[in-house]
């Protein structure tokens, strides 16, 4: 519990947060689905969730959204406390679930006109609302078109629409690229993206390690129902301790290269190779320029260099000693 | 957002679709109409005209009965005949053969009317002649009904003055006349039985929808996203079931228009058949309410559905009218939703009961409504909610 706290308790986030919850807690009989799993999402952060099947990513949202009563913990959305009964705290939220929860035999228009006159639009707003989000996801010259005959990727984009039509302060957004194409799935990430940058607030639950790192700006990361590890990729992949890799080729005296590289500033270590120089540093982008210095002192040549950063599944690998999937 | 109106909107979303789906005319008009114009037929076709012979058995011998027997022998009622029969016994054994249907005023019925308890008046009926059978009960209940009014005013008269109503009073037992005349019109046709028979049938084995339909927005997270907005459980629910009552007079309305105009049945009173259609609407939304709270899939909530369905229909003489039933199944008919509903609507369509004379069949039917529906009220939210 304490631990968890000082996980949440962000001293940065001045600015009340969207999105709180603590120590929340669900088991289903015996099986714990949530264990304590607590964490913030700041006004037009996108926070993802980021964990393996079964980790307790859609229970957490269910607690997060009131769908589900909690066995333990708070959830105050937009300030208000949340719970099954509190429709004021789900207004301010849009959740867009992991299947296509819509009906097949309405238009996509109708879709939304239904879903949007139940978060209380009408009339000019509400068609108004209908049009924008149909243009947001792209499906504006398809809106009278049953659902039931849309592609898979389209669904999915007239998913997203009917979360967005009250302009919610927080979008729930769960799993939403599973078994989607590549080219919805980039329409999809580039949605969110556009709405992350009009200041809407959004919590994301993936698999997908790319997808955590290219859209959030803080990740939680849940395994067995309880969050092993939270910050920005940076500071996760800091937590790791094994920094980023430089290995610069080139043709010369590439000990005494080696050497010089491993007393620089923010080096972790570095090693000869056969033709190349292997650098473990804090962060790749400062220390290249001193690393290319340190070859021109050595009168090395520099044939190439290539930086690479641990990712996420690094990161989830040395936590739990297994692989995210994919 | 108030709860009302969002109730409203998934009421209306959900009526929209069930009326665009093609399973809707099938069930709901095409198939009860089709049913209920076979049926007819073999019940003694569908044409207008009452040709029946009803017997009368005066029993009785009292001023009352006798001018009863009397003025409807000698009443020109068209094809609809009423002879005069000497005994129960004789009523009994021709009603197989030349009488389609008997009354019987009961010996000692006058009588009876001064005591604590009246005699009932006795009908005689044939399975085969359901209109016949519907003739005689209309025109008996007219008949004891009036009697009980005499009653009451006289024992109401004889608080103030006479202990006991003198046969005078008795003998001025107004007679059911008009109940035979408007008998003529061809009031009592099968397919108007028939119609709203097969309509309630169709009803009750289309409430596994409700459990369907929520089962099926489970499943593909409808429920979550309908939940994750300001809409409560209760009024998911309440939403569903309005929407349970308007396909239901929808469909029941259908039915009666296109037999009103095609085989040109008479429901009766549009007021009595509106409320009494409402009313077992009602019941049939409370009862799939509860069918969605106990099934747990799509095939228990079918099976469960036409289970109650075809149980109802059966007792409740959906398949074979109340009035040609013996009196004890017609009693065991009125534990049923659409024994209720069927025994309101024969009676309006007999012209033997104005509005009023359905009350206490109305009164049933919500009675299934409020019982079912509170207790679908109270379980449904729970099954679709939180956990
Ligand atoms: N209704 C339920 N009854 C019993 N167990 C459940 C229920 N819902 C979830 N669980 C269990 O809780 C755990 C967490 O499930 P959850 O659906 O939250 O995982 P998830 O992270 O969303 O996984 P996925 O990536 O596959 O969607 C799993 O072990 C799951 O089996
Ligand atoms: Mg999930």
């Amino acid at each position: 519990m304490p631990d968890a706290a000082t996980v949440t308790d962000r001293p940065e986030t001045s600015v009340e947060p969207v999105l709180q919850c603590r120590g929340l807690r669900k088991a289903y009989g015996e099986r714990v689905a949530v264990a304590d799993v607590g964490f913030a999402v700041a006004p037009g952060e996108t926070y993802g969730l980021l964990g393996p099947n079964g980790a307790g990513k859609t229970t957490t949202i269910s607690m997060v959204c009131g769908l589900l009563r909690r066995d333990a913990g708070e959830v105050t959305v937009a300030g208000r406390p949340m719970s099954p009964e509190a429709t004021d705290a789900k207004a301010a939220i849009g959740l867009v679930p992991q299947d296509v929860a819509l009906y097949e035999d309405l238009s996509a228009e109708e879709n939304l006109r239904f879903f949007g006159r139940l978060q209380g639009l009408s009339g000019r707003e509400l068609a108004a609302r209908v049009a924008e989000v149909l243009e947001v996801v792209g499906l504006a010259d398809r809106a009278g078109d049953r659902v039931g005959e849309y592609s898979g990727g389209m669904k999915r984009r007239a998913n997203i629409a009917a979360g967005l039509l009250h302009r919610p302060r927080l979008l729930v957004l769960d799993e939403p690229t599973v078994g989607v194409d590549p080219q919805s799935r980039n329409a999809i990430l580039e949605s969110v993206e556009a709405l992350a940058g009009e200041g809407m607030s959004v919590l994301y639950t993936t698999h997908y390690m790319e997808e955590a790192e290219r859209l959030c700006d803080r990740i939680g990361i849940i395994d067995e129902g309880r969050l092993i590890a939270e910050g920005t990729r940076r500071e996760l992949v800091a937590q790791l301790g094994v920094g980023d890799q430089v290995e610069v080729t080139g043709t010369g005296d590439l000990a005494a290269f080696a050497a010089a590289c491993a007393e620089l500033p923010g080096a972790l270590g570095a090693e000869a190779r056969d033709g190349s120089v292997v650098v473990r540093v804090e962060q790749g982008s400062t220390a290249l320029a001193p690393i290319v210095a340190a070859a021109e002192r050595t009168g090395v040549a520099v044939g190439g260099v290539e930086v690479t950063e641990p990712d996420l599944e690094d990161v989830f690998l040395a936590l739990t000693g297994k692989a995210l999937r994919d | 957002m108030s709860q009302l109106r969002a109730a409203l909107v998934i009421a209306g979303t959900d009526l929209r679709r069930r009326l665009r789906n093609r399973s809707f005319l099938v069930q709901g008009v095409v198939g009860p109409i089709v049913l209920a114009t076979i049926i007819s037929l073999a019940f003694g076709g569908v044409h207008n005209d009452i040709e029946a012979t009803i017997g009368l058995v005066d029993a009785d011998g009292s001023p009352a009965s006798a001018g009863f027997v009397e003025a409807l022998v000698g009443a020109d009622t068209g094809d609809l005949r009423f002879v005069e029969v000497d005994s129960p016994e004789e009523a009994r054994r021709r009603v197989d053969r030349d009488l389609g249907a008997a009354v019987v005023v009961p010996e000692g019925f006058a009588a009876s009317l001064r005591g604590e308890r009246p005699l009932d008046v006795e009908v005689l009926s044939d399975p085969d002649a359901p209109i016949s059978a519907e003739v005689a009960r209309a025109v008996a209940t007219g008949f004891a009904d009036r009697a009980a009014a005499a009653r009451l005013a006289a024992l109401t008269a004889a608080e103030v003055g006479d202990r006991v109503p003198g046969d005078d009073v008795l003998a001025a037992i107004d007679l059911p006349l008009e109940v035979t005349t408007t008998g003529t019109g061809g009031d009592v046709s099968p397919a108007a039985y028939f119609g709203p028979s097969m309509g309630l049938l169709f009803l009750f084995l289309s409430m596994g929808n409700v459990a369907r339909d929520l089962l099926a927005e489970k499943r593909v997270q409808l429920l979550d996203r309908l939940r994750a907005g300001p809409v409560r459980d209760g009024t998911l629910v309440a939403g569903r079931g309005l929407s349970v009552v308007a396909v239901g007079v929808t469909s029941l309305c259908v039915i009666w228009a296109v037999t009103t105009v095609a085989l040109g049945a008479h429901w009766g009173p549009p007021l009595g058949v509106v409320a009494v259609i409402l009313a077992a609407s009602l019941a049939v939304a409370g009862i799939a309410g509860l069918v969605a709270a106990v099934a747990r899939t799509d095939q228990s909530a079918d099976v469960l559905a036409s289970m109650i369905g075809f149980a109802f229909a059966m007792v409740g003489g959906a398949f074979i009218p109340l009035g040609s039933m013996p009196e004890g199944l017609q009693r065991l008919a009125l534990l049923t939703p659409i024994g209720q509903a069927l025994r309101a609507l024969a009676d309006l369509s007999a012209g033997s009961g104005e509005v009023g004379a359905v009350v206490p069949q109305i009164a049933a039917l919500l009675a299934w409504a409020v019982v079912a529906g509170g207790a679908a009220a109270w379980a449904l939210p729970r099954r679709v909610g939180a956990g």
